[in-house]
């Protein structure tokens, strides 16, 4: 028998002997820009944040009643709220909740689509990713069938509220008013609040080679 | 030049090579494990909380390395789930001569990468990293439940195709793997 944590450190041995092929061995530099320019986005985006912070401080205290119902003096605040407010407070953090799904109808052999619509991140939104935009972009969407219109699935991260009618379509998931721009026999995902189709690939894409590949979409998925 | 270049030139110098090697074992490729890592060294030093020490920063990469390879994995692409999906170990294929040290980690690599992400990640950070699950847990911002139940799950699939590797670690009381658990 061999120890498994030898054989990783062998294999981690093996694979950071390549490492000095890689251009970050090379040369850092490039690495260092990007850092620097996240870094100044993010000094920015604060500013901006702490602006419209301050600016939403000011307006209350303008309009709040002041004593007997009047309206008090306007007030500047003298200070600046935190420079760096955290994103969940601001309640950007739907990247780290999770999306509850409601089942609809099947096909024969899909039963669901998995991407980030229905993921949970590790991290808070930081809206530096394509990932983490889509998230906040799109919290809640269905997933529709248009070969018979009918709801596959839907996936909600703000409340089941958000879905409509889709939270209960009854027992034949029939979607209440098709679209008929959405392209015929494909899976339409689109966003629950405005209808806008996300994306939408023929069924077929998904059915081609399925008993092929399904051994490891089946150990693929987390 | 600033404090945090300071630090993540050195980082890059002294532990790049380690970082890589984690990065490579996770991806199983080397450009995307280049990609990874300077992805993590992105995510690590824009913030600045991990531009304090060496040491400091390679914990937060190493962090940032495992959670950027699961969100990568997670957006990579749609992917569509089956009705039926259970997995059939048995029928996965199984490399028949192990015997020498360095083709056991050829095979684990191959078989690392039949692992779904968190899998990979959790099983990686225990054998190749020495962490705890708590740690593992806190590392990729999962319960430690989950994170023992990914490990649980990974070290299974691992023990079908790698008969002859030995998951027993000295704590393995927190990992106890038997045989037909429930998944």
């Amino acid at each position: 028998m061999i120890e498994a944590r030898i054989a990783f450190q062998e294999l981690r041995q093996r694979a950071g002997a390549a490492y000095d092929a890689t251009e970050l061995a090379a040369d850092v530099a490039p690495t260092e820009r990007r850092v620097a320019r996240d870094r100044a986005r993010q000094r920015g985006l604060r500013a901006v944040i702490g602006a419209v912070a301050a600016a939403g401080l000011w307006f209350a205290a303008a309009n709040v009643p002041w004593g007997g119902g009047q309206a008090g003096p306007a007030h500047t605040p003298t200070a600046v709220p935190s420079a760096s407010p955290s994103i969940s407070a601001l309640g950007l953090d739907l990247c780290l909740t999770s999306a509850s799904l409601v089942v609809g109808k099947p096909t024969e052999t899909i039963g669901g689509l998995e991407g980030w619509f229905n993921s949970t991140g590790t991290a808070p939104c930081d809206l530096s990713t394509e990932w983490d935009q889509l998230v906040m972009a799109h919290p809640d969407t269905i997933l529709i069938n248009t070969t018979d219109n009918t709801m596959m699935e839907a996936y909600y991260r703000t409340s089941i509220d958000a879905l409509g009618a889709y939270a209960n379509l009854g027992p034949d998931f029939v979607v209440p008013n098709p679209d008929p721009t959405w392209p015929a026999d494909s899976l339409v995902l689109i966003d629950a609040k405005t209808g806008e189709v996300i994306f939408a690939d023929p069924i077929s894409d998904y059915s081609e080679d399925i008993s092929d590949t399904a051994k490891d979409d089946a150990t693929a998925g987390s | 030049m600033s404090d945090w270049r300071d630090v993540l030139e050195q980082l890059v110098m002294a532990r790049g090579k380690a970082l890589f090697g984690y990065a490579y074992v996770l991806t199983g490729n080397r450009d995307e494990a280049e990609d990874l890592l300077q992805d993590a060294l992105v995510r690590a030093f824009r913030s600045g909380r991990s531009a304090q020490s060496i040491d400091a920063a390679h914990v937060y990469v190493k962090k940032a390395i495992a959670t950027a390879f699961i969100d990568r994995a997670r957006r990579a692409s749609v992917r569509p789930r089956l009705v039926s999906e259970d997995a059939a170990l048995g029928d996965w294929p199984v490399t028949p001569d192990h015997a020498p040290r360095t083709d056991a980690a050829l095979d684990l690599q191959v078989a690392v990468r039949t692992l779904a992400p968190r899998e990979r990640a959790c099983v990686v950070l225990r054998y190749m990293e020495d962490m705890r699950v708590e740690e593992i847990a806190g590392a990729l911002g999962i319960a430690p439940g989950t994170a023992k139940r990914y490990l649980f799950d990974a070290v299974a699939q691992l023990k079908v195709v790698l008969p002859e590797l030995d998951f027993a670690m000295q704590d393995a009381a927190e990992v106890a793997v038997s045989e037909g658990g429930e998944r």
